[in-house]
């Protein structure tokens, strides 16, 4: 097989448009409401789930945890679990 | 042309052929919430059916990057636009309240067999260019572009999700519909669609026809090929089975746990005769969780889908019908059932038939928006063909988080 150099201008770029988010969505909080709603759902403990955004080799909950911060997160948990579940 | 119950639509419509000779259907649920796309399920069918020359560019099943990528690329929104165009305005639904007859309300709309001649074509559709059918993820998770100090994945803010797919397999299959020779069919005992290699002559009607583009063309053999259905496990004639039906190799690859696959009994016209017990039954008919996709093409496809929870609600219309409101909150707020249900997912290699739930403690309790809500470590038992128990599974699973010192073999 030909060996070839990389190219700086190779066309194969990501092109993909990206879609709206609906008007007054916060993207961030309904993900990461999602994804603890499904934690919640599979019984896991309110602290477990905060170290799946704390811990950065979790990306996808991590990237959330890192653009809002550690209080956006407790906030969503508090929510989901209930003032029931105690301090996070 | 005769006329079939369609109940994915909720009426009457024209299809080439008739029903009523099937014992019962080839059916699966895909959860697109617990999707991570790691493809497993794409090259488990990829180096048992397709490893061959001619079938480079052919993946029976693909995961492809909703909304912006495809497999062919654009499959579903060339479609959309022809039937738009084929009937403009017109492509809505008339959605009632839900009955077992028509659980989506109706589709007012054309059909691909409606905006059709009947004479030339026998379905609306297209042939993909060569280009299409190339690198199924082009666009989606790949690298932005060469950097000569290291690349990084792009990182989604804005929605999107997995769509999972594989031949629907459909009752009024739109390939079958329109091979001029008739080398498609659909199996009596099982409902799975096959190409007969021996009569195809490679005219690529299927191909054109499929709405799913899930008939693909092998210039080697110069005939059509499809997914399979991997029919000798659903049939229970696979060595590892002893006779009993297993699941297809897509299906029992999936790690994230996303596919049940099964076999549903059919009525004479062609809908699902009821058995409650059958998880598949549970989820479409009872549960009404798991949606078809794209209903409104009209061949009544068999694999349903959970839909994703996070996507924008009218992108979930066009994709999944009127029905995505009610099976979003169900999934959101599920019943003690369906929690239980839902954990048969993947359990098993073997078909599960029935099931059957055994209660358990209260282990967690809730408010969610002022909705209390308790989780119960019930214990669900599935069944094989002969009533053997197969697997059993509680609610309540051992959390494993990968310690850090393994964080070297992310990615």
């Amino acid at each position: 097989m030909a060996q070839k150099d990389f190219e700086l201008d190779d066309p194969y770029a990501f092109v993909a448009r990206r879609f709206p988010v609906p008007e007054g969505v916060d993207q961030d909080a309904l993900m990461a409401r999602c994804i603890v709603e499904e934690y919640a759902l599979m019984a896991m403990p309110p602290e477990k789930a905060l170290r799946m955004f704390a811990s950065p080799y979790f990306s996808g909950t991590h990237a959330i945890y890192r653009r809002r911060g550690e209080a956006f997160i407790r906030d969503i948990i508090r929510t989901v679990y209930g003032t029931a579940a105690g301090e996070v | 042309m005769p006329r079939v119950y369609n109940w994915q639509l909720g009426r009457q419509m024209d299809y080439r052929f008739e029903t009523g000779t099937q014992k019962r259907q080839f059916a699966a649920v895909f959860n697109i919430n617990r999707c991570i796309a790691c493809q497993t399920c794409t090259m488990a069918c990829k180096s048992t059916w397709t490893f061959s020359p001619g079938q480079e560019l052919m993946w029976w099943n693909n995961v492809e990057t909703k909304p912006f990528g495809g497999y062919p690329h654009h499959w579903d929104t060339k479609l959309l636009a022809l039937q738009e165009a084929a009937d403009p305005g017109g492509q809505v639904w008339d959605a009632r309240a839900p009955t077992r007859a028509a659980p989506y309300g109706t589709f007012v709309g054309k059909t691909i067999f409606e905006t059709a001649d009947g004479v030339e074509k026998q379905a609306t559709g297209y042939l993909p260019t060569d280009d299409e059918w190339k690198s199924p993820n082009l666009f989606e998770d790949t690298a932005t572009r060469f950097s000569p100090t290291g690349a990084t994945l792009p990182e989604h803010s804005g929605w999107f999700f997995y769509l999972q797919r594989i031949c629907n397999h459909c009752t009024f299959p739109a390939c079958v519909a329109a091979c001029p020779r008739n080398a498609a069919y659909k199996r009596e005992e099982d409902g799975i669609v096959l190409i007969d290699q021996q009569r195809c002559r490679g005219y690529r009607k299927c191909v054109e026809a499929c709405p799913y583009k899930k008939a693909m063309y092998r210039p080697t053999t110069r005939t059509s090929e499809k997914c399979i259905g991997c029919y000798p496990r659903v049939e229970g004639t696979d060595p590892l089975t002893e006779s009993i039906p297993m699941e297809t190799r897509c299906m029992t690859a999936c790690i994230g746990k996303i596919r049940l696959q099964g076999l549903v009994n059919v009525q004479p016209d062609g809908q699902w005769a009821e058995d409650r017990q059958n998880p598949l039954y549970y989820l479409v008919h009872v549960e009404r969780v798991a949606l078809p996709l794209y209903p409104q093409f009209g061949t009544q496809p068999n694999v349903y889908y959970i839909p994703p929870r996070w996507v924008p609600r009218d992108y979930l219309h066009q994709m999944f019908g009127p029905g995505a409101d009610d099976a979003i909150a169900r999934y959101t707020n599920p019943s003690r059932e369906l929690l239980a249900v839902l954990q048969l997912f993947r359990a098993t290699q073997k078909i599960i038939f029935s099931y059957r739930i055994e209660p358990g403690p209260k282990t967690a309790e809730f408010t969610i928006d002022g909705q209390k809500r308790e989780i119960y470590n019930d214990t669900v038992l599935g069944f094989d063909s002969k009533g053997n128990e197969i697997v059993r599974i509680t609610v309540n699973e051992p959390f494993y988080e990968r310690p850090d010192r393994f964080a070297m073999n992310t990615i």
